[in-house]
């Protein structure tokens, strides 16, 4: 008797132990996935016209859009207005749609070469309200990030854009547009501007 | 004239029985076997202090024993214990008549056990080294199957590191103070010369110390407590060592006060159990007792075991399946013989006195003085400017071709090339199993000046400890006994790179050839120098340690109820002296570096409820804080004097409660405990890729050195053991553990990389966060086994017995700091961002714990014995592992690869690169000893 009722206890408390099991503790480190990251690595030649799914590639001024970057395993987004034969070059590349949370950030990297003015210009932008098509009847709200320093001998090089806020646009949909401003006749606003990994992401 | 003194001694024998008065009781212990008399039995009546020793009649006598129910306790080694009820009348001498011992064949069987040594796992070379469970058990039905049965598969009792028990020798604590655990190579091959042990398990009080959580193991060397006689035995196996000859000689007391123990032994292996594991020990024993009076006595102790064994190597599975699971990469043939790389050679002589001083009939105090000096050597070879010689380096073999992705583009999986496939089959580990020592002889002989490009050198850790201790044990009142004492240390421990051979070089030079300028140098005291064999290079440091313990307890023993109280309060200070200047670390490597002292207190108790004679109930409860280790405290000690940022005590507390059964025919104990362990740390050393980021195109790459602090470890289970005497011939056994051992908490990572160490930056750490640790299973042997057993004894003096074992639930270390955010952080990105492949269910994937699989051992155990005059005649033998099961017994994460692309790549490429290394227990092998007595 005495050893069924032993039997008995040791089965309960065993039960009791395996009811919990520790592995449901386990948890993955802190991880959000991307709500938009694109490192251009569909390029398939160098120069041709960027044609993305989802994004929106316009000339405003000239004829001159962003084209396909690619050097060596390197691929990116590029925009040059060097020997376009137009006064003025203006093209914009859109992304697609996000919906942007509290936390959500940007960041993307940004390389110049050849570039001597502020005027040959690079711009990110916001909209709130662009329809998908019509990118200059849309609303358009510029966004500080932090700019490549315009030296010949970082040519090329890509800087980060820092970390952007987009809290200001929480729970809503938004577009970036980077802008890009040059010149294929004037000789001081004709550089080359390229920009990768554009990323946005949840970010405490 | 003789018949006259012989009939006044008679009549004077008969006064003396007639005049005898007291309280107590007499007796006479004989062999069950022989029926001759037994001297040096050990009578003692529990819970007191009253100890009486058979003389040479085999007869013994209490005299002033309190009146009441009483237990006494009547034991001599190599027979088993016997309890006796007795109830004392005031006034009366009772005669028990004749205590019969019967002989006690798992005596013997722990006289034969093999010392089961783990590996070093990675590469740190901690003085000790970590043995499974109690090496000898006690006499409790679950600790000899967690000992014999399960030991060979690496079980830990409670899942507990063995710093959390103490083991002693004469009431002085042998735990190493730099990682807190018990170096018990220190007397190996004395198995004869340390057989008089007493345990206690979890929290439960001991005589000598306050403890741990994971009980004491005291071994008492004193000359004349050993039952007089000698005893040679030989030995055959194939595990860690093939041979063994053991010797030993008890003199007892003789009338002039002096007894004597010596004992020595021999183990040998050419090639043990894993290939190319030489082995080769030599361990001498010698105790001298002087009994100055009736009531002080001093004894000498002296230790001396060295041992030198070649070590095997963890493997992954890649290099098991092609090479076979007992492979080992740690040796090559040099002039036809197998030459181990990795030696690890100890010697570490014990000197002990002791003072033993019966202040009064209730009062003793044991005083000693205890110098240990020797060395601690593991070797290893390296190389400068030169190939990896390790014949199992990544490029090595086959899984590096067929593991390649493109660098450039993560995308895309170069491993299923056609080139990379024909690379893999032309692999060079496929023809190039083992070292190739004359490789480097060649590489030496080929330089331009002489120098060697390969050396062998050896780690060395060269200790002096002085230890003084007391140990006060008086019977304050016939129920209340205290308790007390106290211990001092102080050691100086000096670490040093020690060159053993130039491996047919000239000269080797002393710089780290990954540094620049003078951070290359090791001491820029002596710049550039040139080394040669015996030389110290590469690191040279003392750390000095002084601790102070002191403890009280008290034992109340009632009719229904024994309960005690016990605490302890410890200091311990250590500091760091650099011998050398690094140039890494110019400001803050040489001299002597800060003290820090720990200042720590400890509470226990617990109580016994005495349901019946045979049933009582058991609860026992600690709480301690408890300094951290010395390693634990400097974690870059061969480079600086650092301490670890925000260092702390480590709290400690832990429950159980147990019910156990006691009768003649059947003995059980179940018992479910809790401990858990706070503010733990960790420390270990790898080379990471992909850990930093990427600032100059290395891909993040560094060796370093990892911190993982305030971990928070619990252990909770229930333990079981039951014995049942079926026949008198037949016993059956059953036991069991249920383990839950599990991370509680998510602890802080920490990485040290010496690349960074500049004149501004003299703690190059990184913190890392924290590692999302909590919920995974603790490593270190299976948490869940079961055991079965059947022995059969025959009147005719031999016996046999089988048992089964089941084990499971034993888990691969994990790495903390692929379980800290940097996993998911892409070195390459500029902000720190994550990989864009990464997703949440992946990750789990690759996170996931390792378990190992389950398995069943059958052993077979039996032994004969004959007796031819007063000699026995005997062999014990063990046949483990019956159906010869191939099993892990550990095994760790390799952390090369620190980052969730690194892990995804290597993974999904089918056949990883750094896979990680695991640890094989014995296939089938035996054991035969043969034993005389005389």
């Amino acid at each position: 008797m005495k050893k069924t009722i032993l039997f008995l206890l040791g089965v309960m408390v065993m039960t009791s132990f395996t009811a919990c099991s520790p592995e449901e503790d386990i948890k993955n480190p802190d991880f959000q996935p991307y709500k938009l990251f694109e490192d251009f690595t569909s390029n398939t030649t160098d120069g041709a016209v960027i044609n993305l799914a989802g994004w929106t590639n316009f000339a405003e001024a000239g004829t001159v859009k962003w084209n396909q970057g690619i050097y060596y395993s390197d691929k990116y987004a590029e925009f040059t207005s060097f020997q376009s034969g137009q006064a003025v070059n203006i093209a914009w590349l859109v992304s697609p749609k996000i919906n942007v949370e509290s936390n959500s950030k940007l960041a993307f990297d940004v390389a110049q070469a050849y570039v001597s003015t502020a005027a040959n210009s690079i711009e990110l932008l916001v909209s709130t309200d662009f329809d998908g098509t019509n990118v200059t009847a849309a609303n358009w709200t510029v966004v500080n990030f932090t700019k490549p320093p315009l030296n010949f001998d970082t040519n090329f090089d890509f800087f980060s854009s820092g970390l952007i806020d987009l809290s200001t646009y929480a729970n809503q949909d938004v577009y970036l547009a980077f802008k890009v401003k040059g010149s294929g006749t004037n000789t001081s606003l004709d550089g080359t501007y390229s920009i990768d990994n554009v990323r946005i992401i949840n970010k405490n | 004239m003789k018949k006259l003194v012989i009939s006044i001694l008679f009549v004077m024998q008969v006064c003396f029985v007639f005049a005898q008065t007291g309280t107590g009781f007499s007796g006479k212990v004989v062999d069950s076997k022989t029926q001759k008399p037994l001297q040096n039995v050990v009578a003692t009546i529990q819970n007191s202090n009253l100890t009486e020793i058979t003389d040479a009649e085999g007869k013994f006598v209490f005299k002033s024993v309190p009146a009441g129910s009483q237990l006494l306790v009547v034991k001599s080694d190599g027979y088993k214990d016997q309890l006796l009820a007795i109830d004392v009348e005031q006034g009366k001498i009772l005669d028990l008549g004749v205590v019969v011992l019967e002989e006690d064949v798992t005596e013997e069987q722990q006289l034969s056990l093999v010392t089961i040594t783990d590996n070093d796992l990675g590469d740190d070379n901690s003085g000790s080294e970590s043995t499974s469970g109690l090496l000898q058990a006690s006499r409790d039905a679950f600790q000899q199957a967690a000992a014999f049965n399960w030991g060979l598969a690496r079980f830990r009792i409670r899942g507990l590191d063995n710093e959390n028990a103490t083991t002693m020798i004469n009431g002085v604590a042998m735990n190493k103070i730099y990682d807190g655990r018990p170096q018990w190579g220190n007397w190996g091959g004395l198995n004869d010369a340390t057989r008089n042990q007493e345990f206690t398990m979890g929290s439960a009080p001991s005589d000598y110390t306050f403890g741990g959580i994971l009980g004491t193991q005291e071994i008492n060397t004193r000359a004349s407590i050993y039952r007089p006689g000698s005893r040679v035995s030989f030995s055959g196996t194939n595990t860690n060592y093939s041979w063994r000859t053991m010797g030993t000689h008890a003199s007892g007391m003789n009338k002039n006060g002096w007894a004597f123990v010596v004992s020595a032994s021999r183990r040998w292996a050419q090639e043990g159990y894993f290939e190319g594991t030489d082995y080769s020990a030599n361990s001498v024993f010698a105790s001298v007792e002087k009994k100055i009076n009736e009531k002080h006595s001093l004894n000498f102790t002296s230790i001396y075991a060295e041992n030198s064994r070649g070590r095997n190597s963890p493997n992954t599975d890649e290099v098991n399946r092609i090479a076979g699971y007992r492979y080992n990469s740690y040796w090559g043939y040099q002039d036809g013989k197998k030459r181990n790389s990795r030696d690890r050679d100890v010697t570490e002589p014990i000197l002990m006195l002791n003072h033993f001083w019966k202040v009064t009939n209730k009062t003793n105090i044991t005083s000693g003085i205890t110098h240990q000096f020797g060395k601690i050597g593991s070797s290893r070879i390296d190389n400068q400017g030169a190939d990896n010689p390790d014949p199992t380096y990544y490029r090595n073999l086959p899984s590096y071709y067929t593991s390649l992705w493109n660098p450039d583009d993560y995308t895309d999986f170069q491993g299923d090339d056609p080139a990379n496939i024909a690379l893999a089959a032309d692999a060079k580990f496929l023809n190039n199993r083992q070292l190739n020592w004359n490789e480097m002889y060649q590489a030496n002989l080929s330089t331009a000046d002489g120098h060697s490009a390969y050396i062998l050198y050896e780690d060395r850790t060269d200790d002096k400890l002085w230890t003084a201790n007391t140990v006060i044990n008086s019977q304050l009142a016939d129920n209340i006994v205290l308790n007390a004492g106290g211990t001092f240390k102080s050691l100086k421990s000096h670490n040093f790179a020690n060159l053993l051979d130039l491996l047919g070089g000239q000269y080797y030079e002393d710089y780290d050839n990954f540094q620049v300028g003078n951070e290359q140098q090791s001491d820029l005291n002596n710049p550039n120098r040139k080394v040669g064999v015996g030389d110290t290079f590469a690191y040279n440091y003392n750390l000095m340690a002084t601790t102070f313990e002191a403890f009280t307890q008290f034992k109340f023993t009632y009719k229904k109820v024994d309960f005690y109280l016990a605490q302890t309060y410890t200091k311990n200070q250590y500091q760091r002296e650099g011998l050398y200047k690094n140039g890494l670390y110019p400001t803050n490597s040489f001299g002597k570096g800060d003290k820090i002292s720990f200042e720590n207190f400890g509470f226990k108790g617990g109580l016994t409820y005495k349901i019946s004679g045979r049933h009582f109930l058991n609860f026992n409860g600690v709480y301690l804080t408890k300094a951290p280790s010395m390693r634990n405290v400097f974690p870059n000690a061969r480079l600086n004097n650092n301490i670890t940022l925000g260092i702390e005590n480590e709290n400690i507390s832990s429950l159980d409660a147990s019910y156990v059964i006691r009768t003649p025919k059947f003995k059980s104990r179940i018992t479910a405990y809790m401990s858990s362990i706070k503010n733990a740390t960790e420390t270990s050393f790898f080379f990471g890729e992909g850990i930093f980021d990427d600032d100059n195109g290395d891909g993040g790459d560094a060796f370093v050195a990892e911190t993982v602090t305030n971990i928070e470890k619990r252990n909770i289970g229930l333990e079981l053991g039951m014995e049942y005497q079926l026949t008198s011939t037949i016993k059956l056994t059953a036991n069991a553990a249920y383990g839950e051992y599990t991370y509680n908490n998510n602890p802080n990572v920490v990485l040290n990389n010496d690349n960074l160490a500049s004149p501004t930056n003299t703690n190059p750490i990184i913190d890392f966060g924290q590692a999302n640790l909590k919920g995974y299973r603790l490593s270190g042997g299976p948490q869940t086994a079961a055991s079965f057993g059947i022995e059969y004894r025959d009147p005719k003096f031999w016996w046999i017995g089988a048992n089964a074992n089941y084990l499971a639930n034993n888990y691969l270390d994990v790495s903390a700091l692929l379980r800290t955010q940097n996993f998911f952080r892409n070195p390459l990105d500029n902000e720190g961002l994550p990989f864009p492949e990464a997703t949440n269910e992946r990750a789990k994937e690759l996170l996931k714990q390792k378990e190992f699989n389950n398995f069943t051992l059958v052993n077979l155990t039996g032994g004969k014995s004959w007796k031819i005059k007063s000699s026995t005649f005997g062999f014990f033998a063990s046949l483990n592992n019956v159906f010869d099961i191939q099993y892990k017994t550990g095994g760790f994460e390799q952390a090369r690869n620190a980052n969730f692309r690194e892990v995804n790549q290597d993974v999904s490429s089918g056949t990883p690169a750094f896979a990680p290394k695991y640890f094989y227990g014995f296939g089938r092998s035996y054991f035969l000893n043969l034993y005389v007595n005389f």
